[in-house]
C-alpha cells in the first residue's frame, strides 16, 4: 500500500499471458519468487480466453498495472541479481543496518558483532567490502539535529521513512509535504559518500520499501540494490553451515541510545536525538502514551515545570492518519515528529524475518532485538559544529498527477 | 406493483439507505451530493442535500442503527460523518487516509465503529470519543478492490474484486484479528447483506450465494443463478429474513421468498417476481427496516420505493 507505483511507456491492450512480461525491462525476470510469503499478482486479468485483455473494469479495480507493479521492481533488486552484479563490478561494498543485523543474531543464534564478523567474511569471499551503517544514521541524526535548529516549520516531520514518504507524496498536499524534513536517510547519504570509492553499491535494510527509495530519481541510483533481511537470510545460514566460520567479538559502534524510558532504538533514535539537542540539565521530560502504545507524546518541562515543548513518536498507518488530520485541523502541537510506517517501528520491518506465528509475537521479539542493537557498543555521539555537510533531498507532489514518472 | 418516483439526482445514483425508523432515506450520486427523503403523506418529499462534504462522486451512504449518524465515502477518498442536530444532519468531520476511492461505510449496531473500505485494498475501521473520530486499525487483508463492507454486531465482513469475504473480529491484544472465505464466486463480490445468521452475497458472476454463520465460517445454504444475466451489484433481506431482494446490471430487481425449511434448520429462497426496474443498472437495492417497502437506485439518476405488495 505504501509503496508508489511506477509508469512505464504504454501499455499495449494485449497482454499474453505468461510468466514473463512483453516490456523489455521485465524481460529477464522471473515471476517467481522463492519466498512464498510474497504474493506476486500477476493474474489480475480475469478472462477464460487465450489472450487476456484488460478492461475498464479491471483498470478501476487496480491500484497498479500488471507491469508496473511494484513486486516486480522489487523482484528486480533480488539476491540473485545482487550475486550476478558483484562478479561485473571491481569494487562492490554493502552495507548493513543494523536492525538487519540484529534480527539475523536472533534468528542465527550468534551476537551481533559475531554476526557482524561472519558477515565481514562471507562478504570478503566475494570481493564485496561491508560496512556498518552506524556512521552514516550519525551523520543523518546531525543533519537532523541541525535542520530542527534552523527550521520554521512545524511539525517536522521525519523523513526517513519510504513507506510515509511515499504514501504522503501520494496522498497529501503540498502543504503537508512540505512539511517533510528534507535530511536524506542513513541509506541514501551512504550511497552518497561511498559512491566516490565504489562501483556496486547494496544494502540490507529491514524493510522492501527501501528498494523504492533507492530508485527515486532524487536520489540518483546512489544505491544499486537493496536486499531486505529475509531474502539474505537463506543464504547466510547456507554459509555458515559450509564454511569454516570462526566468528570473532569484534567492536562495533552505534548511535543507539537507551537510557531514558521515552527512548525508542527501533528506528534510530531520531526523536530522542532531537529532544537532547534541546533539554537543558534540570529539566523534565515525560512520555504519554496517545491512543495507542505507538503514538507517544513527549512533553519537555523546564526546571520550573513550564512547559517548553511537545513532541511524538508516531508507527503506523492507523496513527499516521491521526496525526495528519491533527496537522490539518491546525491541532498539531508537535515540534518534531518521528514518524514510521511500520508498527513497533523499523525492527519490525516487513523484510525482517518473521518468527513463527505460534512460538513469538512482535511485542515480545522487539524487546529482544533491541537488546541486541545496543549491547555492548562504541557509543557514538553527535558533532556539535554548525557547518556540517547537509545531505538533502526532494518529494514529489503526485497526490493530483496522473501522469507520474520514475 | 405501487412505486413512487423519487427524482432529483443530476447523474447516476450509487445507493440508496434507510434511517432505522423505516421513514427517511438517504441516497448518494456521481452528482457528488446526498439527498435525504422523508415520506410525509404517503409521498416520499426531498427535505435535505448534503453538498458540502465530497469533491466527487459519493459512493456509499449509512445510517447508524440509532440514526444520530450518517456516514458517507466518495471517490474523493474522502470519509464523510453527518450528526443529526434535532432538525437535520450535519456534516461534523471528513475522514482522511484512504490513498483511493472508497466503495462502502458501515457502522457497528452500537455506533462505536466506523468501517470504511476501498480501492485501495484496505478496509479502515475509526472509532471516536466526544464525538471526535480517529483511525482505529488500517486492514490490508483483500488482495484487490474491497467493494462492500457489513457489520453484524461487533465483526465485520467485506467482499472484493479478489472474489473473497473477509471477517474481522476485535482480538484481545489489541488488534483485529481476520480470516479470508473463499466462497466460491468466480468473480467480484459487490455486496453482502446480513439477517441473523444468514449472509447473503451477490457477484459479479451472475449469482447470489445464502451461507449460514456458523462454527466461525461461512457454510453455504443455496446459490441462485440464472436469474440473472448481468453481474448482480446488490442484495438485501427484508426486515425479517422472509424475503431478499437482488438487483442487477440488467436493469432488473428480483425478489425471493423464503418458502421451506431443511430437515437441518436451513432455510430454502425461491423467486417469487422479478421485473424491470430501471433504464439502466440497478446499483442498489434495500428494503425498509420496518415493512417491505422496497428502496432501489440505477445509473438512469432516479430512485424509485416499491410497494411489492407481498
Amino acid at each position: 500500500m505504501f509503496s508508489s507505483t511506477i509508469k512505464i511507456s504504454s501499455v499495449s491492450d494485449y497482454i499474453i499471458p505468461s510468466q514473463e512480461c512483453i516490456k523489455p525491462l521485465m524481460k529477464n525476470v522471473k515471476l517467481q519468487l522463492d519466498d512464498p510469503s510474497i504474493q506476486l499478482k500477476p493474474n489480475l486479468i480475469k478472462n477464460q480466453n487465450n489472450v487476456a485483455k484488460v478492461s475498464l473494469q479491471d483498470c478501476l479495480a487496480c491500484s497498479g498495472c500488471v507491469t508496473t507493479a511494484e513486486t516486480i521492481l522489487i523482484q528486480t533488486q533480488s539476491l540473485d541479481e545482487f550475486l550476478q552484479a558483484i562478479k561485473k563490478h571491481q569494487n562492490p561494498a554493502i552495507g548493513i543496518s543494523p536492525q538487519s543485523r540484529a534480527s539475523l543474531s536472533y534468528v542465527l543464534n550468534f551476537t551481533d558483532s559475531e554476526m557482524h564478523s561472519i558477515l565481514h567474511q562471507l562478504f570478503q569471499e566475494l570481493n564485496v567490502k561491508l560496512y556498518d551503517m552506524s556512521e552514516y544514521v550519525k551523520i543523518a541524526i546531525n543533519n537532523s539535529i541541525q535542520e530542527f535548529k534552523q527550521t520554521k516549520i512545524t511539525p517536522l516531520l521525519c523523513s526517513e521513512c519510504p513507506g510515509w514518504v511515499c504514501y504522503a507524496e501520494k496522498t497529501l498536499d503540498e502543504s503537508i509535504i512540505n512539511h517533510m524534513s528534507k535530511v536524506k536517510s542513513p541509506q541514501q547519504i551512504f550511497g552518497a559518500i561511498l559512491k566516490k570509492n565504489h562501483d556496486y553499491i547494496a544494502t540490507i535494510m529491514p524493510c522492501y520499501d527501501k528498494k523504492l527509495e533507492a530508485v527515486r530519481q532524487e536520489n540518483s541510483e546512489d544505491i544499486n540494490i537493496v536486499l531486505s533481511t529475509r531474502e539474505i537470510e537463506q543464504y547466510i545460514k547456507d554459509y555458515i553451515q559450509k564454511s569454516q566460520i570462526t566468528p570473532q567479538q569484534i567492536q562495533l559502534s552505534t548511535m543507539a541510545i537507551n537510557f531514558q524510558e521515552y527512548h525508542n532504538i527501533s528506528s534510530n533514535n531520531y526523536l530522542d536525538y532531537i529532544i537532547q539537542s534541546t533539554v537543558m540539565p534540570n529539566w523534565t521530560v515525560k512520555q504519554n502514551i496517545r491512543k495507542n502504545k505507538d503514538f507517544i507524546e513527549i512533553t519537555i518541562y523546564n526546571e520550573e515545570m513550564v512547559l517548553q515543548s511537545i513532541y511524538a513518536r508516531v508507527f503506523g498507518l492507523k496513527n499516521i492518519a491521526n496525526l495528519i488530520s491533527q496537522i490539518k485541523t491546525k491541532t498539531c502541537k508537535y515540534k518534531y515528529v518521528e514518524i514510521m510506517a511500520c508498527p513497533l517501528g523499523c525492527l519490525n520491518g516487513g523484510g525482517q524475518i518473521q518468527i513463527q506465528k505460534n512460538t513469538e509475537k512482535a511485542n515480545d521479539l522487539i524487546p529482544k532485538l533491541k537488546d541486541i542493537m545496543i549491547s555492548q557498543k562504541i557509543q557514538l555521539e553527535t558533532t556539535q559544529q554548525n557547518e556540517q555537510e547537509m545531505y538533502l533531498t526532494q518529494f514529489k507532489h503526485i497526490k493530483n498527477e496522473s501522469n507520474f514518472q520514475w | 406493483m405501487n412505486c413512487q418516483l423519487l427524482k432529483d439526482h443530476k447523474e447516476r445514483v450509487w445507493q440508496v439507505a434507510w434511517h432505522p425508523n423505516g421513514q427517511i432515506l438517504a441516497s448518494c450520486s456521481s452528482d457528488k451530493t446526498i439527498k435525504l427523503w422523508q415520506l410525509m403523506n404517503d409521498q416520499y418529499k426531498l427535505i435535505q442535500t448534503l453538498d458540502e462534504c465530497h469533491t466527487k462522486s459519493v459512493r456509499s451512504v449509512s445510517f447508524s442503527k440509532d440514526g444520530q449518524f450518517l456516514a458517507s465515502g466518495g471517490f474523493d477518498t474522502v470519509v464523510g460523518v453527518w450528526m443529526y442536530d434535532g432538525s437535520k444532519y450535519k456534516l461534523i468531520q471528513q475522514l482522511e487516509g484512504h490513498e483511493s476511492e472508497v466503495k462502502g461505510v458501515a457502522w457497528s449496531a452500537d455506533s462505536n465503529y466506523l468501517a470504511s473500505c476501498g480501492r485501495d485494498k484496505t478496509v479502515w475501521i475509526w472509532d471516536h470519543e466526544d464525538l471526535e473520530f480517529s483511525c482505529n486499525c488500517v486492514l490490508q487483508a483483500h488482495d484487490e478492490d474491497v467493494k462492500c463492507i457489513k457489520w453484524k454486531d461487533t465483526t465485520l465482513y467485506s467482499g472484493s474484486y479478489d472474489n473473497s469475504v473477509i471477517r474481522y473480529t476485535y482480538g484481545e491484544d489489541d488488534e483485529w484479528d481476520h480470516k479470508q472465505f473463499q466462497i466460491e464466486h468466480q468473480s467480484t463480490i459487490w455486496s453482502i447483506d446480513i439477517f441473523n445468521k444468514l449472509l447473503l452475497s451477490t457477484s459479479a458472476d451472475c449469482t447470489a450465494k445464502v451461507f449460514s454463520i456458523q462454527d466461525g465460517t461461512l457454510k453455504p445454504i443455496q446459490t441462485l443463478q440464472g436469474f440473472h444475466k448481468e453481474p448482480i451489484y446488490s442484495g438485501s433481506f427484508s426486515y425479517d429474513g422472509l424475503y431478499f431482494a437482488l438487483g442487477s446490471a440488467d436493469n432488473k430487481i428480483s425478489v425471493f421468498k423464503k418458502d421451506a425449511i431443511d430437515e437441518l434448520g436451513y432455510p430454502h429462497y425461491a423467486l417469487d417476481q422479478i421485473f424491470d426496474a430501471f433504464e439502466f443498472d440497478v446499483n442498489c437495492v434495500a428494503f425498509n427496516p420496518k415493512n417491505y417497502l422496497l428502496a432501489a437506485c440505477s445509473d438512469d439518476e432516479n430512485i424509485k420505493v416499491f410497494n411489492l405488495q407481498l
